[in-house]
């Protein structure tokens, strides 16, 4: 009894400090579409992880040869070579949720550099990088995805790339500007005057500082990446088969909307929940991290 | 206002345009693929070497990256675009056919979104948290969520296979046939407008939500104004600023979009075209096509600012 | 989706070369019964005779219904007039025909309405005369071809087609600075010729002089050669550059309002071959309209927007119009399909590792799965009515025995299965799931690698990938082309390079050896005999291609259309010849 006395003691402190009311989880944990927005992540996430063990067969495997309506056997019916829909929707996930995460993860971190760089530089290399970051941005979306895509070849990390690469100016602009008003602030030009070094001030002091905003557009362009992806599958260049993307699943499967519209159906209904999911934490977490952006949310 | 936007093309576009060239131009250069092959096909296997080299030549492909690049500045500069690889019709040419053609699309998709998530955000952030405006934010969130192609090939089963009344696909000008010309294009239109609407109707909504909030807003309410005089004088004027940026920033997504849309309804504008162009190692069309749809995109932005610039009180120049 | 495949940048690029190898090598077939001067009413020559390559027109036969004639079936005439609205896949410049290549199967269909090829090649095998009446060589090598009167060309002066415009065309197909248009034919034809390759002896006179005896030659001419790319020399000389969006040839329809991506017209050309009634066409004019999305193209086509359209490929939307009231379509034949592998890499270079794979694949699946169901299973390398044609493959579907050779050999091999193409075609991706099954499943280990075109992966790569016969092709399909650019243009195939094992240079010094000695080969039963040797070694010693099945383009018509059952409409030199469809009242 005395044991677990102290276990609740020593635990509930820290699920408050996790989950209370005050913190971001505990925040956005009361906006139930961020709710929404999590549980669909999570899913996707775990079925994706778990694709593995709980799908029922290869996403490879022929196994009818033919397109088949939904069955006890084959959940979600088959694809047009065969291949068992669910299967290819649960490594679908795995392989939709890695291009955008790495999209993402490149898009921030490249990013999130150029950006802070260019504001702490300041003078000649703030402009050379932002000119070019302006640059590469004044190309509408998915243009230069295509082209690289279409010169460096389909698969999950090039798609990632060309997709992270739109991003990255995003993610450079906004956080130059953080990074910028940020450099004014006291407690960085007190930093600077008692001899921190460039690295470190920048590393120390004012990323940690901007990251608000950059969680919110990193989740937005999760979003961004999973439509921008079924755009390239459906254009021809994305992630190469046999390898099942949501993106391709879709695109495929519009050749045989009447006949077989479970192959349309599925992958359709999977981005959209899952753009969805990402919007609406993006949203939440806009509210939660910084009050003074606007809500798009009912709250 | 005149500075502001010569500032605004000198400081900015133009050196942006400079670096956009160098970027494209040695990017398609530096990464794999033979040009040649794009003019040849795969016969560039057995092309004699001879041949090849005079073709090099003709192209100036046989100098180095940096006298291309000023070759084709230069040229650029002057007028003459060079011509396409493929078809070896003047870039000008090839790509001129295809603005009108895109302009069209793109403008008119672009007003219906405005003219329809301007109303529509303002009446679910008046109406907010009805029934009414959980549909609009149904509507919304699914014109974000589904990919472009999907909801127009939906539209040609539905209007053009099932019900007869629009026509699968292609083209018709304004300038020839106005009626044919909605016809033709209400679906693309559609299609291309949804997501930027979407977009806008959430916008629109959640700065009016934010103004309503606002202490003059109250104040204006206390003073015995009339709800329609303050939504529209007060409320509205303030909000629609933020939406203008918004909207100057949907250019770019709408030309992105064109690439899908105009190949699902086989309309001859530009997206097509650049598509076509990376898909055949076009480089000499990719480069100039890359640019101009920047340009349009900038032009679009610095419209927006200088409307922003209009609407804010705050702002004089 | 289904039909990216279908247009763009691969496709032109697959159509410039591949096909018209395709065409070439499937026509050189026609060789054979050329020899046997079916043309003419004159009695076949007997084999070594020295008039080898001899051909006549029975005067007045009709083009469009000469063929099936000779096949013994009675064609009923069509309704004259009408406009027919037709569905087209490719996008730009390849949608031109005097861009489209000649030799490419289904460009071909508005080539051929446009402007006519010097000799016809009919379903049954034969070819007839069309631009030239007769022809005749006593060695093989020279070839003494004459013109029908009162050719003209659509051009504004109506300038005469004569023996001085094909001197022109052809000779022109050499000059490199008129490339991207001639190249093609430059690399592929252009070195045919000798040195003032065409004489003018009279106005309807020429003769023609090859480099070497080509017993092939004439068979090329079928498609390959100068199927509209016979031009008058003021037309192109006047317009220059505008020629490109405003040609004039000289067929049955003249190419007009042609706008970049959004289709041509083809307008009844009055003059054509004089004016002489007896060779009209039915309809007064075809609408071409490019739709490249295969999904809006057979929607176009259910909503009566269209009366027909092509495919490249029958595919899953294929399948599913197909079905559709009253809609007729002709699967027509087109090039082999083969599994293309890189056999001069290890561990290809183990035969048993080569005959490994040939045992993995199951081409009943590859028909069902990636065809529909449609086509054909292949074990030859050239279509059935070609020549040379032998069902040969010894290697059929067998899994236990290629795990069996695989253990004996004691390798687990590892190769790339590269998806060709930028984009890939949704045949291609197709492809690439079922093969790497099929080869997963008797052991071998596959990487899947995408690659805009196979000369971009480096030579030693393992690489195995679904090809159609023509893009990859290097044996005794091509024989005729590839003997001529031996030694002259400096191709070498992939099985003969320095460095490559000495066993399969060996092989392939054999094979050429016998090209060499086919080529030269008048008498028809030889060469038949050299042929088949050739597809044996071929064959046996699994040289870079596995046949697999026989693809088929699609034309699907609405009820309203008529001509469809044409013979010659299923035939892959004539695909869907829009010239014998017409309309219904």
């Amino acid at each position: 009894m005395a044991e677990s006395n102290v276990q609740t003691l020593t635990v509930a402190p820290a699920v408050r400090s996790l989950f209370g009311r005050t913190t971001m989880i505990g925040k956005l944990l009361r906006i139930k579409l961020a709710v929404f927005g999590i549980a669909v992540i999570g899913i996707v996430t775990v079925s994706g992880i778990l694709a593995p063990v709980i799908a029922p067969y290869s996403p490879e495997a022929l196994v009818t040869y033919r397109s088949e309506p939904p069955s006890a056997a084959h959940w979600l019916g088959t694809d047009e070579l065969g291949r068992d829909q669910l299967s290819r929707l649960l490594y679908g996930a795995r392989a939709s949720l890695a291009v955008s995460t790495l999209a993402m993860l490149f898009g921030v971190s490249f990013g999130s550099a150029l950006g802070l760089i260019s504001a702490y530089a300041g003078g000649t290399t703030d402009t050379l990088i932002m000119r070019w970051v302006d640059a590469i941005r004044s190309v509408p979306g998915i243009v230069l995805p295509l082209m690289l895509v279409m010169i460096i070849g389909g698969s999950i990390y090039t798609v990632a790339l060309a997709l992270g690469f739109n991003l990255m100016t995003s993610i450079a602009r906004l956080m130059r500007g953080q990074a910028m008003a940020m450099k004014q602030r006291d407690h960085i030009l007190a930093a600077n005057s008692l001899g921190a070094t460039g690295l470190r001030v920048m590393l120390l002091h004012i990323a940690p500082n901007c990251w608000s905003p950059i969680i919110v557009a990193a989740s937005l362009g999760m979003s961004a990446a999973i439509t921008a992806e079924a755009g390239l599958s459906f254009l021809g260049v994305g992630v190469k088969p046999p390898t099942a993307t949501w993106g391709q699943m879709l695109s495929t499967g519009l050749a045989a909307i009447r006949s077989a519209p479970w192959q349309v159906a599925m992958p359709g209904v999977s981005i959209f929940l899952l753009v969805l999911a990402f919007n609406f934490l993006g949203d939440a977490l806009r509210d939660v991290l910084d009050p003074r952006m606007r809500s798009t949310i009912n709250k | 206002m005149l500075p502001f936007i010569l500032r605004r093309l000198l400081v900015e576009t133009v050196p942006l345009l400079f670096f956009l060239s160098i970027f494209v131009f040695v990017v398609l250069r530096v990464l794999p693929g033979d040009p040649l092959r794009a003019i040849i096909g795969d016969e560039i296997t057995t092309l004699p070497a001879a041949d090849r080299l005079v073709l090099m030549h003709d192209l100036g492909l046989d100098k180095s990256l940096f006298l291309q690049y000023v070759d084709w500045a230069g040229n650029l500069l002057t007028g003459d675009w060079g011509r396409s690889f493929v078809s070896s019709k003047p870039v000008s040419e090839a790509i001129g056919e295809r603005v009108p053609v895109t302009l069209q699309l793109s403008s008119l998709a672009w007003i219906l979104s405005v003219s329809l998530a301007i109303p529509i955000g303002v009446f679910s952030a008046l109406r907010r948290n009805t029934w009414a405006d959980a549909a609009v934010n149904v509507f919304a969130l699914m014109g974000v969520a589904t990919p472009n192609f999907l909801f127009g090939m939906l539209l040609i089963l539905v209007f053009a296979v099932s019900l007869g009344i629009l026509p699968t696909n292609g083209f018709v000008s304004f300038a020839e046939d106005p009626v044919q010309a909605v016809r033709y294009l209400a679906m693309p239109v559609l299609a291309l407008a949804t997501g930027t609407m979407a977009s806008l109707v959430r916008q629109t909504r959640s700065a009016m939500l934010e103004v309503m909030n606002e202490d003059y807003i109250r104040t204006a309410h206390s003073k015995g104004l009339a709800p329609r005089h303050v939504v529209i004088r007060h409320a509205l004027k303030n909000a629609l600023l933020p939406v203008v940026t918004v909207a100057g920033l949907q250019v770019g997504n709408l030309l992105s979009g064109t690439v899908i849309i105009e190949t699902m309804f086989s309309i001859p504008g530009m997206g097509r075209l650049t598509v076509n162009a990376i898909y055949g190692q076009d480089y000499a069309l990719v480069q100039i096509l890359v640019l101009i749809l920047a340009v349009a995109h900038v032009l679009a932005n610095l419209a927006a600012d200088v409307l922003y610039v209009r609407l804010d009180p705050r702002i004089h120049y | 989706m289904a039909d990216n495949d279908t247009n763009r940048g691969w496709n032109r690029r697959f159509a410039r070369r591949s096909m018209l190898r395709g065409a070439a090598f499937a026509s050189a077939g026609l060789a054979g019964a050329a020899l046997l001067g079916c043309g003419g009413g004159k009695a076949p020559e007997p084999a070594g005779n020295r008039a080898a390559v001899t051909g006549a027109t029975p005067s007045g036969v009709d083009p469009a219904l000469g063929a099936a004639a000779g096949a013994g079936k009675k064609i009923a005439k069509g309704r004259p007039g009408g406009t027919l609205r037709m569905g087209w896949y490719i996008d730009d410049v390849a949608a031109m025909s005097h861009m489209a290549n000649g030799g490419a199967v289904t460009p071909q269909s508005h080539v051929s309405a446009h402007s006519d090829s010097v000799v016809y090649g009919s379903a049954d095998g034969k070819i007839s005369p069309m631009l030239w009446t007769q022809w005749e060589s006593s060695d093989g090598q020279h070839i003494v071809a004459k013109l029908r009167p009162n050719l003209k060309f659509q051009d504004e002066w109506n300038s005469p087609l004569d023996a001085a415009a094909v001197k022109w065309s052809f000779e022109t197909l050499r000059d490199p600075k008129l490339a991207p248009r001639f190249t093609t034919y430059r690399g592929l034809y252009g070195s045919m010729f000798a040195p003032g390759g065409v004489e003018v002896v009279d106005p309807l006179t020429m003769k023609i002089n090859l480099r070497q005896v080509d017993a092939g030659f004439i068979s090329n001419l079928v498609a390959g050669l100068p199927n509209g790319q016979i031009l008058s020399q003021k037309h192109v000389e006047t317009y220059k550059d505008k020629e490109f969006s405003n040609p004039r040839f000289h067929g049955p329809y003249t190419v007009e309002n042609a706008k970049p991506a959004v289709g041509f017209t083809s307008k009844k050309f009055a003059g054509y071959w004089g004016g002489n009634e007896g060779y009209e066409s039915y309809l007064d004019a075809i609408e071409w309209k490019i739709i490249i999305q295969s999904e809006t193209r057979a929607a176009a086509l259910r909503a009566k927007e269209l009366d027909a359209a092509f495919w490249r490929e029958a595919d899953s939307v294929v399948g599913d119009t197909m079905k559709e009231k009253g809609m007729q379509t002709v699967l027509y034949d087109s090039s082999p399909h083969a599994l293309n592998l890189n056999h001069v890499a290890p561990p290809f270079t183990d035969l048993r590792v080569r005959q490994a794979l040939a045992y993995s694949i199951d081409r009943a699946k590859v028909r069902e799965v990636a065809y529909g169901g449609f086509g054909e299973e292949m074990k030859a390398l050239v279509l059935p009515f070609s020549f040379g044609y032998k069902d040969s493959d010894p290697y059929q579907y067998n899994p236990a025995e290629a795990k069996k050779l695989l253990a004996a050999a004691n390798i687990k091999p590892k190769v790339t299965y590269a998806i060709v193409g930028a984009p890939p075609p949704a045949l291609a991706n197709k492809w690439a799931a079922l093969y790497g099954e099929m080869m997963k499943a008797t052991g071998f280990e596959v990487e899947v690698k995408n690659t805009p075109n196979i000369d971009d992966l480096p030579r030693e790569t393992p690489w195995v990938s679904g090809t159609t016969i023509g893009q990859r092709f290097d044996a005794y399909g091509s024989w005729t082309l590839r003997a001529t650019y031996e030694g002259e243009i400096g191709q070498k195939t992939r099985a003969n390079q320095p460095g490559d094992p000495p066993e399969l240079r060996k092989i392939q010094d054999d094979i050429d050896a016998l090209v060499r000695k086919g080529r030269g080969t008048l008498d028809t039963k030889q060469r038949e005999s050299i042929a088949f040797e050739i597809a044996d070694m071929y064959h046996k010693n699994v040289m870079g291609n596995i046949p697999v099945t026989r693809t088929r383009g699609t034309l699907m018509a609405r009820e309203n259309v008529g001509g469809m059952d044409h013979p010659d409409m299923g035939f892959p030199l004539g695909s869907g010849r829009p010239r014998f469809l017409w309309m219904k009242a």
